[in-house]
């Protein structure tokens, strides 16, 4: 069993819980693990190698008061509110426990959510998708992290978000729309409080006590902000 | 030409002063099929133990770190057009051609490369 710590961000920032994630990924001893909880406030983000102009619509989006952002690991465009958790397992391996899939199944199965993955690897709630998960791999260290629609603006969502148009463009992923829902349609009490203690529950998490870089979040973050890499996908 | 491989399951090739470099076929198959590649410029500098590219398969998004320093003479532009055909041909499609100043000293050859490979943590994609 490995040992589990958490943290839930206190930030609803996209850019500055990107860059924490990444530099807690500098952080894993042996085979610990950390359970990130962290929300973004109207944020489109997309994956690695996608063209976001095919993915949603930028312009009007930004116009209307929402951040855009590009995320280092792969797959496709998803939509953050504060109605969505997003959830990072940050670790040497992913074996036994130290899988997103187990965790959050059993998580949802503790508030009385019975979730299945599809053959997309898409966590589903009667068919229709309630999270999404990718990956991204550095030096060994994995972070397995995705997101868990509790009370997000479904409606919101698919007005900006646009996989129908994504175009094949070179090898750009695209998008697939999927049929998605919240959990609260499922359990009406449901909130993402709730989704955290589960989860942190399940996994057995301490608190997890560090001091970040913080001058190496801080470039991170700068580096999560710019045009070159949410646009240009340039690192 | 004999191949040496890194720990991270990079191979490499030595022409002269030239080094070149692709992904192992053990690491081919545990990413999946490889969706896009990212890889650096010619003229570009390398370093060892430093990103120079990352990897998309449908797995995973996976960050590269160079086994050479020097600078980047060729990339391979038919796999960053075609990434599968890393897949198809991994000892084949190498990634990047590099005058290379310095090769990392902890390389394996193909027998010590095998075995590092079969050891029971190495299997673990495989469940």
């Amino acid at each position: 069993m490995s040992d589990f710590y958490y943290l839930i961000s206190g930030e609803m920032n996209p850019y500055r819980n990107l860059a924490l994630e990444q530099e807690m990924m500098d952080h894993i001893k042996g085979d610990e693990a950390i359970l990130y909880l962290w929300q973004n406030e109207d944020t489109i983000v997309v994956g690695r190698n996608q063209d976001i102009y095919n993915e949603c619509k930028a312009d009007k989006f930004l116009d209307d008061g929402g951040r855009l952002a590009r995320r280092l690991s792969g797959g496709g465009a998803v939509y953050h509110d504060s109605g969505n958790l997003n959830y990072s397992l940050i670790s040497r391996s992913v074996q036994g426990d130290c899988r997103y899939d187990r965790l959050l199944k059993k998580a949802l199965l503790l508030i009385g959510i019975e979730a299945v993955y599809n053959d997309r690897n898409d966590l589903t709630v009667e068919g229709k998708k309630v999270s999404g998960n990718a990956v991204y791999e550095k030096d060994g260290i994995i972070c397995q992290h995705g997101t868990v629609l509790v009370d997000t603006d479904i409606s919101r969502m698919e007005y900006y978000l646009t996989p129908d148009i994504s175009k094949l463009y070179r090898n750009r992923v695209n998008s697939v729309r999927a049929r998605v829902a919240n959990l609260c349609d499922f359990c009406r009490e449901v909130m993402v409080q709730d989704v955290q203690e589960s989860l942190i529950e399940t996994a057995k998490a301490k608190p997890f006590e560090y001091r970040p870089d913080i001058e190496k979040v801080n470039g991170l973050e700068k580096f999560y902000m710019s045009n070159e890499w949410i646009f240009g996908g340039k690192r | 030409m004999e191949k040496k491989y890194s720990k991270k399951h990079l191979w490499i090739e030595m022409d002269g002063e030239t080094a070149i470099i692709g992904i192992s076929d053990f690491l081919q198959e545990k990413l999946g099929d490889i969706m896009f590649i990212n890889l650096p410029e010619p003229g570009e500098q390398v370093k060892i133990d430093e990103r120079f590219g990352d990897v998309e398969s449908k797995k995973t998004v996976m960050d590269m770190e160079s086994i050479v320093s020097g600078e980047v003479m060729k990339v391979n532009e038919d796999v960053v057009d075609e990434p599968y055909l890393i897949n198809d041909a991994p000892n084949e499609s190498w990634l990047i051609k590099v005058k290379a100043d310095e090769v990392a000293d902890n390389l394996m050859d193909e027998a010590a490369y095998a075995k590092h490979i079969s050891q029971p943590w190495m299997q673990s994609h495989k469940e």
